[in-house]
This record gives C-alpha cells, sequence and structure tokens, in this order.
C-alpha cells in the first residue's frame, strides 16, 4: 500500500481511516509493504545530535537504500517506539523484516513466563519469580535504552552489524550459487553466537580491562562478526557483551550447536563463495575449527601485538591501515596500546580489514594468502602486489579492497576526527577502518 | 518499579482493567455475543470446533486451570457442558481428529493427551522434554498422526498408539506456533525463525522463510488458495501488532504483504499502544480471516483486497483465542488474560474467563471493492 501523500504534507482529512498507509500515525489499514520499516515520526533525537544525515521522518524507508548510519537512526526510532508503544518487552527484534535478530534480545514468550509464575507459585517462590522478571526487565530495558541513546562506541558497533547484515542480504540475493544453503546458514546461524561465554571470559583475563559500559566487551561479538556471512549471528552474543545469567545460557551452546549441525554449509559456501567472500569465511572457519588463534594466549595479552595474535597478523594490520603501519609495529601501545584493549578487538569487525590473516585457510581462500603476502610485503596498499597472484585471489582481492576502505561519506564526524588526528583519544577509537584518504 | 509498561492498566484513554467492577461488567460483552456457559477457572489457550464430519457441533477449549472442556453448541447459541479432563500442568493446545470422535490436548506437563469423547477416557499419546506448545492432527492418504511443538525444540509426530514417536525432528528453536493443513505444516518458533514442512508419504522439512516480522512470532494459520483448495501460503501473528500475508511460492513478491492490527488510535498523542496478535483463524468458506489481540478487540479482514471488515469493540480483558466451526457460521472468541502485561496485570479475583460465540457468516463476506 502507498504512503498517504496527504498524511506526509500533515493534513490528511480521512486520519485513522484512510486507506493509505500512515507511517507511524493511527491508522489501522493494511499498511507497510515489504522492507518498509514504520516508525513514529514524532520522535525526535536529541541524542543522535552527532548524526548528520537525518532520515525523513514520516516516510517509509527502504533499508537498502540506507546508509549504515541512517539505518542505526531508524533502529532507534523502532526502539524508542517498541518502549513507548508498551509492547510485549522480552522479545527480539530486527532491523526490518527478513533481516537477523540484533544481537542481545531473546524471545521469551508470555506463556513461557506465565507457566514459571505458576510454577513458582506452587513451589512458594513467588518472590525469586518476581525478582527474575524484575531483573530480566531491567536487563531489556537497559538494552534497549542503550540503542536508543546509543553512545559512539555502540553506534559503530551497530553499523558494523547493519552492515553485516545488509551484506549477507545481498549475497543472498546476489547468490544464486547458495541459494537453499545460504539461508539454511542465515538460518541455523540467526541470533546465536559463535562463542559462548567461554570467549569472554578468555577475553577479559587476557585484558584484564573491565568492560568500560554495557557493552564493553565486544571483542567477542565483533570478532563474530567477522564471519559476515556467518556473522550476523555470532555478533549475538557480543553487543551487549556482559549477558546475564539468563543470556548466556541461551546463547553460547546454541550457537555452537547451530553451527556444528551445518557444517555442509558451512564448506559449500566457503569453496564456491572463495572470490566473494573468501576472507570473512577464512576467518569464521578458523575460529570455528576451535584454534584459540586470535585470543587464545593470555601472555601476548599485554600490548597490542597480543591483540592480533600473531605477529603476520599485526602485519597485515599495518599494511592495511598504510602509514600509520611503522607505528603500529614498533610501538604498538601509541596506536593499538592500552586504549585499544576495548576498542581495538573491534577492529576484527571488518572482515575485509582483518578476516584475511589465516594461512590455515589457504587453498580454499585465495583472499588469505593475497592480503598476507602483501602484508608481510609491507606495502602501504594490499592491492598493489595483487597482479601476481592467481585471478581468483585478484578477484578476492578486489573485492576485500572495496571492503577495506570506509566510503568517506560514511565516516561519522566523530570517526573522521579521530582518524585525521595524529593518535585516538582513548574511548573514541573508530571500529571502522578509515576511508580510502586518509591512506595516502 | 514499572514491569510492563507505564502503568498496569492498558493504554491511557480506556481503562481495560478498570479498578471498578462496574465498569468491568458494563463492557464485558459489548459486542452482546452469546456467552458460553460454565466457562474455565483460569483463562483459555485454545479453541477448536468439531470437524464437519461430527452430527453436531462441539467446542473445546483447553485452559491454564489445567483443564479441557467441551461443550455441545446448537445452532441457537446455547451450550451444554459436556465433559472435561485434567492435565498436570495448563493446556497449552487443543485440536480435533479428523472424524471428530477424538480431542488431543497439549500440555505444560510435557504431555499430550488423546481423549476419546465416546468414552470419556484420556490416554497420553506423546511425551516431550519440555512444555508442548502446539498440538495438530495429521491426516494423509498412506498415514495418520498427531503433530507436537514443544518448548524443547523438537517437532514430533505420534501414531497414537506408540509411546515412540514416528519422527522427530529438530527445530531452531523453541516453538511458539504451528498450523497444520495437509499437506503442508509450518511451524514458528523463538526469535522469528519460520520453518514450513510439507507432509507427503512423510513429513520433511520443506523451506525455511526468513521472517517478515520484526518481533516475537505468535500465532500462525495456513491458508488455501482460493482456486484449487490447497495451502499455498500463511498468516502470522507477532507481538507488535502486525500480521504477515505469507505466500509460500509467491507468484508475484508483492503478494506478501504485511498489515498493523490490534493497536489503539492514540494516534493524537504521537505514539500508539501496540498490542499482541493473540491467534489468527481463516475462514472455512470465504477464505477471510480474523484476528484478535491484547487490546480485547477482535477484527475481520480479506487479505485478497487487503481491507478490514470489521473491527470489534473493546472486550475489558485481552482476546487470547479465536475459531471458527466447520460451516463458517459461527465465530468463537475468548476474553481471559494473556499475561501481556506480567503477574502485575493479573487480577484473578476480577478477571473472570468468558468464551462468546456470534453468529458471523455475513460478516466475513469478502470485500466487493477490490
Amino acid at each position: 500500500m502507498v504512503v498517504c501523500r496527504f498524511y506526509q504534507q500533515g493534513h490528511c482529512r480521512y486520519g485513522d481511516r484512510c486507506w493509505n498507509e500512515h507511517p507511524g500515525g493511527g491508522n489501522q489499514a493494511f499498511g507497510g509493504q515489504q522492507k518498509h520499516i514504520s516508525f513514529s515520526q514524532q520522535n525526535k533525537f536529541e541524542a543522535l545530535a552527532s548524526a548528520s544525515t537525518g532520515s525523513s521522518g514520516g516516510t517509509n524507508v527502504k533499508l537498502k537504500d540506507l546508509n549504515p548510519q541512517e539505518t542505526v537512526e531508524v533502529l532507534c526510532k523502532e526502539i524508542q517506539l517498541w518502549e513507548k508503544s508498551k509492547l510485549w518487552p522480552f522479545s527480539c527484534v530486527a532491523v526490518s523484516k527478513e533481516a537477523q535478530n540484533l544481537p542481545g534480545f531473546e524471545d521469551i514468550s508470555t506463556e513461557e513466563l506465565r507457566l514459571e509464575a505458576y510454577t513458582a507459585k506452587a513451589n512458594n517462590t513467588l518472590p525469586a519469580y518476581q525478582q527474575k522478571v524484575a531483573q530480566l526487565t531491567a536487563e531489556y530495558k537497559a538494552k534497549r535504552e542503550e540503542l536508543q541513546r546509543p553512545s559512539l562506541q555502540v553506534k559503530q558497533k551497530l553499523i558494523a552489524v547493519i552492515e553485516d547484515i545488509k551484506r549477507s542480504e545481498q549475497n543472498v540475493s546476489t547468490g544464486g550459487l547458495f541459494g537453499q544453503a545460504q539461508s539454511n546458514n542465515t538460518f541455523g546461524a540467526a541470533s546465536s553466537p559463535l562463542f559462548g561465554g567461554t570467549q569472554t571470559t578468555t577475553n577479559k583475563a587476557s585484558f584484564g580491562q573491565p568492560s568500560s559500559e554495557l557493552f564493553g566487551q565486544s571483542s567477542t561479538a565483533t570478532t563474530g562478526t567477522s564471519g559476515g556471512l556467518f556473522g550476523t549471528s555470532a555478533t549475538s552474543g557480543g553487543l551487549f557483551g556482559q549477558p546475564s545469567t539468563q543470556n548466556s545460557n541461551t546463547f553460547g551452546q546454541t550457537g555452537f550447536a547451530a553451527n556444528a549441525v551445518q557444517p555442509g554449509t558451512f564448506g559449500a559456501s566457503s569453496s564456491t563463495g572463495g572470490g566473494l567472500f573468501g576472507s570473512p569465511a577464512a576467518t569464521t572457519a578458523q575460529q570455528a575449527s576451535g584454534n584459540t588463534g586470535l585470543f587464545g594466549k593470555p601472555s601476548t595479552g599485554s600490548t597490542s601485538t597480543g591483540l592480533f595474535g600473531k605477529p603476520t597478523t599485526t602485519s597485515t594490520s599495518t599494511g592495511l591501515f598504510g602509514k600509520p603501519s611503522s607505528d603500529t609495529t614498533n610501538a604498538g601501545a601509541g596506536l593499538f596500546g592500552k586504549p585499544a584493549t576495548g576498542s581495538s578487538t573491534q577492529l576484527f569487525g571488518k572482515p575485509g580489514a582483518f578476516g584475511t590473516p589465516n594461512p590455515s585457510a589457504s587453498g580454499v581462500f585465495g583472499g588469505g594468502q593475497t592480503t598476507a603476502s602483501v602484508a608481510s610485503s609491507q606495502s602501504a596498499l594490499p592491492i598493489t602486489s595483487t597482479s601476481s597472484v592467481t585471478p581468483a585471489a585478484q578477484a578476492t582481492t578486489a573485492v576485500n579492497a572495496s571492503k577495506i576502505y570506509t566510503p568517506m561519506d560514511q565516516l561519522t564526524s566523530a570517526e573522521k576526527e579521530q582518524f585525521e588526528s595524529q593518535k585516538f583519544s582513548l574511548g573514541n577509537i573508530p571500529i571502522r577502518p578509515p576511508a580510502n584518504e586518509f591512506c595516502v | 518499579m514499572t514491569l510492563f509498561g507505564q502503568n498496569t492498566s492498558f493504554g491511557g484513554t480506556s481503562s481495560v482493567f478498570g479498578a471498578t467492577s462496574t465498569a468491568q461488567s458494563a463492557n464485558y460483552n459489548p459486542m452482546k455475543d452469546v456467552e458460553v456457559t460454565s466457562p474455565p477457572d483460569d483463562s483459555v489457550s485454545s479453541l477448536a470446533f468439531s470437524p464437519a464430519s461430527c452430527p453436531s457441533t462441539f467446542l473445546v477449549a483447553g485452559s491454564w486451570d489445567n483443564n479441557a472442556r467441551c461443550w455441545e453448541v446448537q445452532a441457537n447459541g446455547n451450550t451444554t457442558p459436556k465433559a472435561q479432563q485434567t492435565h498436570t500442568g495448563p493446556v497449552l493446545d487443543i485440536c480435533w481428529s479428523d472424524d471428530g470422535t477424538k480431542v488431543f490436548t497439549a500440555s505444560a506437563d510435557k504431555q499430550a493427551k488423546m481423549w476419546d469423547l465416546n468414552t470419556n477416557q484420556a490416554v497420553q499419546i506423546a511425551q516431550h522434554d519440555a512444555p508442548i506448545k502446539t498440538i495438530h492432527w495429521v491426516k494423509a492418504p498412506n498415514y495418520t498422526c498427531v503433530m507436537t511443538g514443544s518448548w524443547d525444540k523438537t517437532l514430533k509426530f505420534w501414531d497414537t498408539r506408540s509411546p515412540n514417536p514416528m519422527m522427530s525432528i529438530d527445530l531452531p528453536e523453541r516453538a511458539y506456533c504451528a498450523d497444520v493443513l495437509y499437506p503442508m505444516a509450518v511451524v514458528g518458533t523463538a526469535n522469528r525463525q519460520l520453518v514450513i514442512y510439507q507432509l507427503e508419504n512423510q513429513p520433511s522439512q520443506f523451506k525455511v522463510i526468513d521472517s517478515p516480522l520484526k518481533y516475537q512470532h505468535r500465532c500462525v494459520s495456513i491458508f488455501n488458495d482460493k482456486k484449487n483448495n490447497s495451502p499455498v501460503g500463511f498468516a502470522l501473528g507477532s507481538i507488535e501488532g502486525r500480521v504477515a500475508i505469507h505466500y509460500v511460492n509467491p507468484t508475484n513478491p508483492k503478494d506478501n504483504f504485511t498489515f498493523k492490527c490490534h493497536r489503539s488510535n492514540g494516534s493524537t498523542a504521537g505514539v500508539q499502544d501496540i498490542y499482541a496478535v493473540n491467534d489468527i483463524a481463516f475462514h472455512p468458506v470465504h477464505g477471510t480471516l480474523s484476528t484478535v489481540g491484547s487490546d480485547g478487540r477482535f477484527s475481520f479482514w480479506d487479505k485478497d483486497a487487503r481491507t478490514k471488515l470489521k473491527t470489534s469493540e473493546q472486550v475489558d480483558q485481552p482476546i487470547s483465542a479465536c475459531a471458527f466451526n466447520a460451516q463458517g457460521q459461527i465465530f468463537a472468541y475468548t476474553s481471559s488474560y494473556d499475561w501481556s502485561k506480567g503477574h502485575e496485570g493479573f487480577d484473578p479475583q476480577k478477571m473472570k474467563p468468558r468464551i462468546f460465540l456470534r453468529s458471523c457468516y455475513d460478516e466475513l463476506k469478502p470485500s466487493k471493492k477490490k
């Protein structure tokens, strides 16, 4: 159904009885075509003042037409609406229909809660039940509030998640190759992280730095995110790093199970996808195989090298980031040092940037090799050495290159500021790669 | 501390869980429908009418008071309680066998029972590791069975004589809602998962569908193609006052759409109250559908014309379930608390579950305008 023209102009005389869509308005007529996200247009966003591009208030929005920043805004509105319209609080939520669930929200149905209440009553443990519900309520509310007024970090992470979601959606649409397998995949992995609570703990141990805020321990999540295809799901645990007991229960194990069930899919998409999705798949594969690699050894956790596990990895990162490279390798503390503990792990969020340093993934994942070799040659731009590699690998790298940089217009002003300055300032370190322009 | 929304009463405009009992009695039956006698003592989880093969019409209801009840319904709407059976936990779903001699009940006590109405005996036919949320009768040319979906993340098929399932299929998540219309079955689960099964020869997974809705799945109902009378799609309802009409193999992508429902009209304040869609039923003759919601209203819709046919007045409690009888003459709906405002919104002293019957054949005729 069409959006009402008059409503948009602010004077539809049919009001709630109008046949056309009043996005966010009160009409109950059939509405909402596919991909449309409706939200209340009344909500102004003081919190997002830094956001430059405001999506137009009252119109329906197509997810694919939005840049991530706008998508985050749409999401914020969605979450505000959720809160204000008194929806059932314990639900999963997605940015748009057919998209994957946002990490951190698990479904609990009215019946499940009710049954617990009845059981509690029978066992005379009603106070415990009430306490649990209160705790759950507070927890979900806190998450929603965090999303309504996202801090810079949260926003960046969200953008990373959304980009991954969009990418996987695009993959599906362009796919054909993967067809059924792919949808299976999204399905199987959806909303369950690759790595449960364990990994989070490991992180904590090695870095010893408590998460700064609710979303602090994103490292786990973002690592998962690099999966790209599989990733978004993996993020689940992570956006809200420190899940309550309830959450970690539901998360964790399921995630593993879900993925384990789909080994075929995994294999298939990585081999076929070598060209397109090569690098993200590589990362995931490595992690899924239980390799402790990235965050494995607490001992290395002290400096920046620790963050990226192996020296090679570090060199990769230098390669990608071009100019600041020497700084990074030598005096890692400067760039990715202590302040980075929280956020440099987030760098893994970008599949393109760090997805590749995995030699074990060679063969299938041509891209892995390519970038690795580039990295070791210390050239500023990974693309330069590509020509010498196989055509397949070349394709991969080309795709990678597009992922390596964030287009200038998609960076937030805060991110630009960070990239322009000599040093990142604590708490504001961008998790997305810089724009190409910053790396020349 | 606010647990479920700002206050325990619905919305700002009208207090459904009003403080005064006089206000309540005034609008417990605003549609002036026929009330079923001897309703359950606690909320009604599901309603089902006897199939067309039955010589007379019966209505069964599963309830949170652990009982399943059966009434005989006369043409004038008079009801006579006939029998009841008890589980050791709340009854979460109920269905009939195709010949109308048996009723199947799914319970939070992790069991499903087969209730023989002729002998009024009930025997256990299924066992899960967690409460059973959905139960459906499957009638195929070469087999018959009962399909149960549970929070233990399995879908099981039982031939009613063996203690072991004929088949068990893993679900991606806890089963929240399901429907069967041979040869199609659909299961909606927690965390927005949706799986289609085909039942020919033997049940098997047919397709995984990306959810067309953004929030928690709540109810699902399969519909037939108008022309060849075979199942082609389903309507899926969520907690976000929204229903998706989804064709499994849409000829045109635009065939699939969602529509909003069960929302307050308080658009002047800028924010609506949005309620869960608790149940969806398709009219057996017209192919139009009804939705019922936590807002205490039922609505009738024509999905092909994409129009609303009717919305009811607001009942004093959420409407938790609905059903059409086999001939499409009677619409049954039940007003009973659905836990949508948590334990704080629950007042068993004041909230008396009620079941209403409405003559509906004409109201559900498809819209003429296209």
